[in-house]
């Protein structure tokens, strides 16, 4: 799935961060990048080569930095899955090069996108003829209460027996199959995708939204999260 | 934190905007240049931050390019 698939954002980003006009603050290594990936002459081609090359060795350094989790069979195709991951994103950065707006390194910016595909493709390999599971759910394996007080485990008890509720009836069946695959059964977002013909993006959004009506329904029954409790800052 | 509001965290995720894959892979490399600086990019991309910390996939991503960016 070529980054450029992915679906609009849930929310817009609203970076705190100042946007930077390229003009005036690229670095020579990305103004170099940049000037022979737009010429129109003979360095084009060569940049083209050497962009390849750049991509490439990331993505065989993800695929190495990933080999201690990887099948055997997996390990085999590295190689093979790193190369095509580099072509899929030198064509995404061709395609893209204009909205690079100097606001990072050159290779920074392009190094996310190979990480994209390669991170997707070693997904889906890792997953090749595993069956996805949306049901199944033992829902008390979701807690461990192992030193627990009888208190807090009659409190996980309750939670779990509301959680299940809600996953049942208040979730479109959508919502719950992608939930409990996700957050239950660990399955990527990227195999999910794969396996819906779908993108990240939208299986993230149908997560999102499943989340979010998980919270609605728990809050209702004043079992929500306490205020403040998992917020990010 | 105790047991269950633990388990709600990982269920629920964190509260407030999100902004989604495809506005994360959008500012992604400008987090992790950020962090690698040692910048507060969670303060400076809040819904950036918190898309990392309930999205699986792209949290990997994150990883995967700080550890391509601290290494180069």
């Amino acid at each position: 799935m070529p980054a450029a698939e992915l679906v609009r954002p849930i929310k817009p980003c609203n970076a705190v961060a100042m946007t930077v006009d390229p003009a005036d603050s690229l670095d020579p290594e990305s103004r170099a990048w940049l000037d022979a990936l737009r010429s129109d002459g003979p360095g084009h081609a060569r940049a083209v080569v050497d962009l390849f090359d750049l991509l490439h060795r990331a993505a065989r350094h993800e695929a190495q930095r990933r080999r201690g989790s990887l099948p055997a069979r997996v390990v085999e195709d590295m190689d093979d899955i790193a190369r095509q991951a580099a072509n899929d994103a030198v064509v995404v950065v061709l395609r893209k090069i204009d909205t690079y707006r100097g606001a990072s390194r050159f290779t920074t910016w392009a190094y996310k996108f190979v990480i994209f595909e390669v991170s997707a493709a070693l997904r889906r390999e890792i997953w090749r003829g595993r069956a996805v599971t949306m049901d199944d759910v033992e829902w008390e394996r979701l807690a461990d209460d192992t030193g627990a007080t009888p208190q807090a485990r009659v409190e996980i008890r309750e939670l779990l027996g509301a959680i299940e509720r809600a996953v049942a009836v208040d979730m479109t069946a959508r919502q719950r199959d992608i939930f409990v695959a996700v957050v239950v059964h660990n399955v990527p977002i990227d195999v999910l995708a794969d396996r819906l013909d779908s993108t990240r993006g939208a299986i993230y959004k149908a997560l999102h939204d499943a989340r979010r009506q998980l919270r609605s329904s728990l809050e209702a029954q004043g079992l929500g999260p306490r205020a403040g409790e998992g917020e990010i800052s | 934190m105790n047991g269950a509001q633990e388990l709600l965290r990982r269920l629920v995720g964190p509260p407030g905007d999100d902004a989604g894959c495809e506005g994360t892979l959008g500012v992604l490399d400008q987090y992790v240049e950020h962090e690698v600086a040692g910048r507060p990019a969670a303060t400076l991309f809040p819904d950036v931050a918190r898309h990392l910390a309930a999205c699986p996939d792209c949290g990997q991503d994150r990883d995967a390019l700080a550890d391509l960016v601290h290494g180069r």
